[in-house]
């Protein structure tokens, strides 16, 4: 059995993961059966393995035993490693081909590998140590011996500057090709050419000639090495690739039967969907508990898919239809646009939404036309369904003006505390921080109805509508609105309600939209103090607002929309 | 006068077991104890096994018996990338599924019965529950810790420790 030299340290140490010490008894198995398991390993593994422990470096390092380990996990690898030069250890080979750590300056992801030389090292290694022959040969006091500097220049093999260079397309290299101008590897030159300038001051000509024949020899070798390395690497990253390719077809067959059997056939995929395809799409294998992991998420989106598929095959056979109904609803919409109640209706798109307009649409047969009296005959009983809808509406927007009260302060701190007044609503907005706080999930943020009309008539109650730049349905998102220039704008200028559409706004350019900013207004307007959006808008529509300075606030009044005129007195007012 | 074809085999704990002399034969220590013994009625004693490991070891042997053919054969280098090389049947990886001692009792079993294939399967999958995994991942799953000084740690990354190792 083996000795386990590293057991001091166990008490304290403690394992992670679902794996921690699921193979402890690796460490007491006999020696053979140690070595008959690593044999079946490739060489990175045993690269890993030897960094592991003090003990496993000695097991696998050992000079008596172990090189038929290396050349054995040399041989597992697909294809097959080439075999390791007579120059280095199967470690040391296995080192440069496999880690990834420069070997100068130890920083991982070196990529820069040159088998020839036999190093590996990061950019700004190489960039230090890669020097031109001739400038080396400047170093060495040779500058004005061009012939010499030849010779030194065949006795190591040349590199890259850059890298990009890829010799190994060209085959077997016959003769060296190597100059004064090309890169060399500086420790590697230096070394050589040292060695070589001692045997030339020695006088001995043949040791000399021997020399030089037997680098350059050598230098030829290792070239075609390199060569031959770089051709390995590509055969290896295209079975990689392939294998790749192999399992990861082999995952999305596994899926698909999966979500055969939930139902789902591979027609109702997602052709673009990045969350699918990331779990689709990759070569790791399907376990049962992957499986688990991710059968929920596929499943929401393709229940997503489902409905969308049924909305879209909805929307195309009652097309005709529909588009009849939306056109006697906006021809209705603009029959009484005084009224706060019209203004405030759904969009043509969204009121086909409701019940009775599905029910007429649906009614007849789809090429059947749709007529303005069939539109009459459910006219009520639509203004009674929108009315939920605009109740609805106006919760999620009193929840947001709570929700962003809770971000920041309700009245203006420049005003001394004794003059702090609330305008209507001011409270309820405190009273919704204070429900948003507790309640943050809750639709309308447990407000009922009269306190969320409360809320949203307070002057200071404003609205954004900013659909953002990757969404077709922009609009002009400067412009500050009540909640009724709210509605009356989504209605004319937008299809679906969109919550995440609307913010609670600071207008103007610079100042919050503060309980004290509407009371100026108010007050400029000659308008009291408790006066409401509602009010406000009758006074809009009814005639002109009169500012207190006789100065015209808004003049081209009658061609102004009438959803901006808000924004407009507060634009007027904040500069 | 029993069976001829069947042999008992008895675990170090005394259990018994009667199995067909093909599928002993995949033993190579046993193959040969029966050709030195010749013709006998008597049980055949496995010290070093214990009955759970035997029974394992007997189920792979029967499962395999098809393929005794194969680690008849000289063992040639080629054999021995082939296998090294070869995928582990899900048969197989399930019948590895099983706690950590029976695995390597069994593997350790195998050795000293000389039953190739098992220990090569064996090995085969202890293999890959390590390949792959970081310096760390491996200290967990051995449970051992990390002996090397930050020092050794920065030098193991360098050119000069793999050096001399030849």
């Amino acid at each position: 059995m083996m000795k386990v030299e590293s057991i001091d340290n166990m008490a304290s140490h403690k394992p992670k993961g679902r794996n921690a010490g699921k193979l402890m008894l690796m460490m007491s198995v006999p020696m053979d059966v140690f070595y008959e398991i690593v044999s079946h390993m490739e060489p990175k593994d045993l690269l890993q393995l030897s960094r592991a422990s003090k003990e496993l470096r000695a097991l696998l390092l050992s000079k008596k035993d172990t090189r038929r380990l290396w050349v054995a996990a040399r041989n597992n690898v697909v294809p097959p490693l080439p075999d390791c030069p007579e120059d280095m250890s199967e470690p040391r080979y296995a080192f440069l081909v496999f880690e990834r750590f420069c070997e100068l300056c130890g920083q991982g992801r070196a990529q820069n590998v040159d088998y020839a030389i036999r190093v590996r090292l990061c950019g700004g290694c190489w960039t230090a140590e890669a020097q031109k022959g001739s400038e080396l040969c400047k170093t060495l006091q040779l500058q004005r011996q061009k012939e010499l500097q030849e010779i030194l220049c065949t006795l190591v093999p040349r590199g890259t500057r850059s890298w990009s260079s890829s010799e190994w397309h060209d085959g077997p290299l016959k003769s060296l090709d190597q100059m004064r101008h090309h890169w060399y590897y500086s420790p590697q030159f230096l070394s050589v050419a040292r060695e070589y300038l001692a045997l030339r001051r020695s006088g001995n000509q043949t040791a000399l000639q021997d020399f030089v024949e037997k680098r350059q020899a050598d230098t030829l070798v290792r070239r075609n090495f390199h060569r031959t390395l770089l051709d390995w690497e590509v055969k290896s990253g295209n079975i990689k690739y392939a294998a790749g390719a192999d399992a990861q077809a082999e995952r999305i067959s596994e899926i698909t039967n999966e979500l055969r059997e939930l139902g789902y056939d591979p027609t109702e995929f997602p052709r673009r969907n990045t969350d699918w395809d990331q779990m689709l799409n990759q070569p790791r294998k399907l376990t049962p508990r992957i499986w688990n992991t991710i059968r929920p998420k596929l499943v929401v989106i393709l229940e997503e898919g489902r409905r969308q598929r049924e909305a879209d095959a909805f929307q195309l056979k009652w097309a005709k239809r529909r588009e009849q109904l939306q056109a006697h609803y906006k021809q209705f919409l603009l029959e009484d646009r005084a009224s706060i109640k019209t203004r405030t209706l759904p969009s043509p798109h969204d009121a086909v939404e409701l019940p009775c307009m599905k029910d007429i649409m649906t009614g007849e047969e789809p090429h059947v036309d749709l007529t303005q009296e069939n539109f009459l005959t459910i006219r009520d009983t639509m203004l009674f369904e929108a009315e939920e809808y605009r109740a609805r509406v106006q919760r999620e927007l009193a929840k947001k003006l709570a929700d962003a009260s809770a971000a920041r302060p309700v009245a203006s701190s420049t005003l001394p505390p004794r003059k702090r007044r609330r305008l209507p609503g001011a409270k309820l907005v405190a009273k919704g921080k204070q429900r948003a706080s507790a309640a943050d999930d809750s639709d309308d943020a447990g407000m009922d109805s009269d306190e969320v009309s409360k809320l949203l008539e307070s002057p200071s109650s404003v609205f954004r509508c900013s659909p953002g730049w990757l969404n077709p349905d922009k609009c002009n998102s400067q412009v500050v609105m009540s909640y009724i220039g709210l509605l009356e704008h989504r209605q004319a200028k937008h299809g679906t309600w969109n919550n995440d559409d609307i913010f609670v706004t600071k207008p103007g350019y610079g100042d919050l939209f503060d309980a004290q900013f509407a009371r100026r207004l108010l007050s400029s307007l000659r308008l009291e103090e408790g006066t409401t959006h509602s009010e406000l808008d009758v006074i809009v529509h009814s005639g002109r607002p009169q500012c207190s300075c006789r100065k015209d606030p808004i003049p081209n009044f009658e061609s102004e929309p009438k959803p901006a005129i808000f924004g407009r007195l507060v634009r007027l007012f904040s500069s | 006068m029993g069976d001829s074809n069947r042999l008992t085999l008895v675990a170090s704990d005394g259990g018994k077991f009667v199995v067909d002399k093909e599928v002993v034969q995949m033993s190579v220590l046993l193959k040969n104890m029966i050709e030195d013994l010749g013709e006998t009625d008597e049980s055949i004693p496995i010290p070093n096994v214990t009955s759970p490991v035997l029974t394992k070891v007997i189920e792979f042997c029967e499962n395999h018996r098809t393929d005794a053919a194969r680690t008849d054969g000289p063992n040639v280098d080629g054999d021995d990338a082939r296998m090294r090389t070869a995928v582990v049947s899900d048969w197989d990886r399930q019948f590895f599924d099983v706690d950590q001692d029976l695995m390597f009792e069994i593997i350790v079993a195998a050795n000293y019965l000389d039953i190739k294939s098992l220990v090569d399967v064996g090995c085969k999958v202890v293999a890959d529950m390590i390949k792959g995994k970081s310096p760390q991942e491996i200290r967990d799953l051995f449970d051992i810790v990390n002996d090397f000084s930050p020092e050794e740690e920065a030098a193991l990354r360098k050119e000069n420790e793999w050096a001399n190792d030849r």
